[in-house]
């Protein structure tokens, strides 16, 4: 699949499982978007800080480093903090979800998930991102 | 020490010694002198033969009462039940056991009920292990006491709660069965149900004064359950005065009571143990299901859309199909989830207030392209237009969206959906009324069973999961709620459902929270009482309530005031909490009068429900809320933060 650059914006995708991680990709390319993707949670937090994502969808349970980590380090970073953050994962518990919002997430989505609400809420908080900045 | 009663007719003063079991003189004369029959009752041949005859007849029966006066101040009442012996030349001699001390009776009876209370209101096997050594040393006056327990195979034993017990001896006591721990089982196991592996304890005598010569006496009660051995309550005493047969009567007694206490506690445990592993097995479960879902909802999504390129009208028909099954599975997955997350208890409300007509018309509107679809005429009336409640607003529009959600399934084409919502004071109705196609009583009767669908009988090509109402269910009821099904078949289905608007537990609440303000401005401190009666019963009547308001007024009133005003009655449920003010000094007195006045109630109550008073001090039990409300639980012996659920099991 080419990669689009059309509205410029870089999507990072970090999920241990290969099929949805490229069933995602495959949904937000042809939507526009150029994603990149990691498989575990070091190699995501690696690729958020050299490769300054607009956004990152991460899912919790990773190998290495899990996602709660890995959102309270992007967090913490003043490089990285503006980066927004969906959580898409497994783990579907109110109490989850309070962890997930606590370590710093931007939006919380738990699997399985609606594709054309997750297409919706990237369009929303890019565009959210976008007029912070511009402030 | 004296002591006097009477019989046929005459008074008779006797004289025991310090024990109170042997008779040491009749009327002033010491029997050791031999003093004849008729120099102590005064009576001629013909009366003392008679009068013999009528005490052999009455041997062994209630005679009369005396009370003696003891050297410790203290005045016994003594049961004469049999009378002391008499022998051809009418000499009186004492007799062993004749008389029995009822004050010991008494002491041993409240004893037993305090036992009783101690162990009966806790399923916690350590605090029961731990109140009991306490407990019996203290009832027998023994200085040391072991209470060992053999582990589920019953082969090991470990000493779990002990008094004044060394480490060495402790060695002793515990280990495993074949290896004599039953040494010290002085006690003769005579059950022929127990399992044959414990036979070997019958041989095995107890060495009282092996490595502990300082011990005169011991006594080894076993516990006992149907074919089990439990374990065993090791006591000994130091004093020459042994441990009495009285209270090893009493021990052996207890010790039934105790064991079956203990062996409720392991079942009760195991049971929590089981529900969590399910409860962990399915959260597992689910985690491992949501990944693969996911993945087939992504795909499908993308080929639905097009993205994939264009697809023919059968493509997209049967992807469709398989889009709307992944939906079904996701869920019954979140259903079975939030089921035994309530079932094991960490399911939490988060309680706001809301209005609940906002949010019924809410989820009819998010209704309203299914229900065009099918062309239902839905009508939604609601008294009065706005009706404020304090619920967990999510958990209550997934109630809502259940009922409402299968009233939509199961009704046809055209026919009509009404949903009634009624306010009052205290309570909210909301009704949900379909014309669709009907329950039969079979079903009906099953409508909320857990596990099992009801699907039989339902018209073909309606989809349900047989969990929706279960699960409905048990959310109405973490709101104080109860809900009920009608339905005709081929007429339509009516499910209600009435939660309390504010219930007892957020009341509660917000007056203790109000009350801890005021508290610390003043710088007094406060107490919270509390006492719910009959757990299991029905709901009680306005005049049980009032009695009940009478009464705790009559029992606090002394030490804590007028409490007519302090009072916070839940109507519903029969549970009332008093809040009032505890000053430093009187706290002690308001302590013991509450034990004083309770303990009867409770015994009593206890037959024939379930009832529970217990209180909390503020600031020093804690200082919030929920601190509070579980120093108080723990005090009645329920390990949960959360005030016991009404009318239900758990």
């Amino acid at each position: 699949m080419e990669k689009s650059k059309q509205n410029g914006k870089r999507l990072l995708v970090v999920d241990d499982e290969p099929d949805l991680r490229e069933a995602i990709m495959f949904d937000l390319q042809l939507s526009g978007y150029e994603v990149l993707s990691a498989k575990d949670g070091m190699e995501g937090l690696k690729m958020a800080r050299e490769k300054d994502p607009d956004l990152l969808i991460l899912d919790l349970l990773l190998p290495r480093m899990d996602g709660y980590r890995v959102c309270r380090m992007l967090k913490v970073d003043k490089t990285t903090e503006s980066i927004p953050i969906i959580m898409l994962t497994a783990k579907a518990t109110r109490e989850d979800e309070r962890l997930g919002m606590e370590s710093g997430a931007d939006m919380y989505m738990t699997k399985p998930f609606d594709p054309e609400i997750l297409l919706e809420n990237v369009e929303s908080l890019l565009k959210k991102g976008e007029r912070k900045r511009k402030n | 020490m004296y002591g006097s009663f009477r019989c046929t007719g005459k008074d008779i003063v006797v004289e025991l010694d310090r024990s109170g079991k042997d008779i040491l003189g009749i009327n002033g004369s010491a029997l050791s002198k031999g003093v004849r029959f008729r120099e102590v009752f005064g009576l001629s041949a013909s009366e003392r033969r008679k009068m013999l005859k009528t005490m052999r007849e009455d041997s062994g029966r209630f005679l009369g009462e005396m009370t003696i006066s003891r050297p410790d101040g203290n005045n016994s009442v003594v049961l004469i039940s049999e009378i002391l012996s008499i022998d051809e030349g009418g000499r009186i001699s004492g007799s062993e056991g004749s008389l029995v001390d009822v004050t010991l009776e008494r002491k041993w009876e409240k004893e037993l009920f305090n036992i009783a209370r101690n162990i009966g209101g806790s399923l916690d096997e350590g605090k029961i292990i731990d109140r009991i050594a306490i407990d019996l040393s203290r009832m027998t006056g023994c200085h040391t006491c072991a209470v060992v327990m053999f582990d589920e195979d019953g082969i090991k034993a470990h000493v779990r709660s002990s008094r004044k017990i060394g480490k060495n001896y402790i060695k002793q006591l515990s280990g495993d069965i074949s290896n004599g721990v039953g040494i010290y089982l002085e006690y003769t196991l005579e059950s022929s149900d127990l399992k044959p592996e414990y036979k070997i304890l019958n041989d095995m005598k107890m060495a009282p004064t092996k490595g502990r010569k300082n011990i005169r006496s011991c006594h080894t009660v076993p516990l006992i359950v149907g074919a089990d051995l439990m374990g065993f309550v090791h006591l000994s005493k130091f004093s020459p005065a042994p441990i009495c047969e009285r209270d090893k009567d009493n021990l052996n007694i207890c010790s039934s009571h105790i064991a079956h206490a203990l062996y409720n506690a392991r079942t009760f445990e195991k049971q929590e143990k089981l529900i969590q592993m399910k409860s962990s097995f399915l959260s597992n479960l689910s985690h491992s299901l949501r990944t693969p879902m996911a993945t087939m909802k992504q795909s499908v999504s993308l080929l639905l859309r097009g993205r994939g390129g264009p697809l023919t009208e059968v493509q997209q028909k049967f992807l469709g199909i398989m889009g709307e099954n992944i939906n079904r599975l996701t869920g019954v997955l979140n259903n079975l989830l939030d089921l035994s997350k309530i079932e094991y208890g960490s399911m939490e409300l988060n309680r706001t207030e809301i209005d609940m007509v906002l949010l019924a018309r809410s989820i009819a509107e998010s209704f309203d392209a299914l229900m065009m679809n099918k062309g239902i005429n839905f009508s939604i009336s609601v008294k009065p237009s706005s009706i404020k409640a304090f619920v967990d607003s999510e958990i209550m529009r997934q109630i809502i969206e259940g009922i409402l959600g299968n009233a939509i399934k199961f009704t046809a084409k055209k026919k009509a959906i009404r949903l009634n919502m009624s306010g009052s004071d205290k309570r909210i109705i909301v009704d949900i009324e379909d014309e669709g196609c009907g329950m039969s009583r079979s079903n009906l009767t099953m409508a909320f069973d857990k596990y099992r669908s009801f699907q039989k009988g339902i018209k073909a090509g309606v989809k349900g999961t047989g969990l929706g109402l279960a699960l409905t269910k048990e959310l109405v009821e973490l709101h104080g709620g109860k809900i009920w099904i009608e339905s005709k078949v081929r007429v339509g289905t009516k499910v209600s459902f009435v939660i309390p608007k504010m219930p007892f537990a957020s009341i509660l609440q917000e007056k203790m929270r109000r009350s801890m303000e005021l508290a610390q401005i003043k710088g007094e401190g406060l107490i919270l009482f509390l006492y719910i009666a009959n757990l299991e019963g029905p709901p009680p009547t306005s005049k049980k309530i009032s009695k009940l308001r009478e009464r705790l007024g009559s029992y606090l009133g002394p030490v804590l005031g007028n409490i007519d005003g302090q009072m916070i009655v839940d109507e519903d449920e029969e549970r009332v909490a008093v809040i009032a003010p505890a000053k430093p000094k009187n706290r002690d007195s308001i302590e013991r009068v509450i034990k004083q006045n309770f303990d009867e109630i409770l015994t009593r109550t206890r037959i024939s429900g379930n009832s529970l008073y217990s209180w909390v001090i503020y600031p020093e039990e804690g200082k919030t809320f929920p601190d509070l409300l579980k120093a108080l639980l723990a005090r009645a012996g329920v390990n949960r933060g959360e005030l016991p659920p009404q009318h239900r099991g758990r």
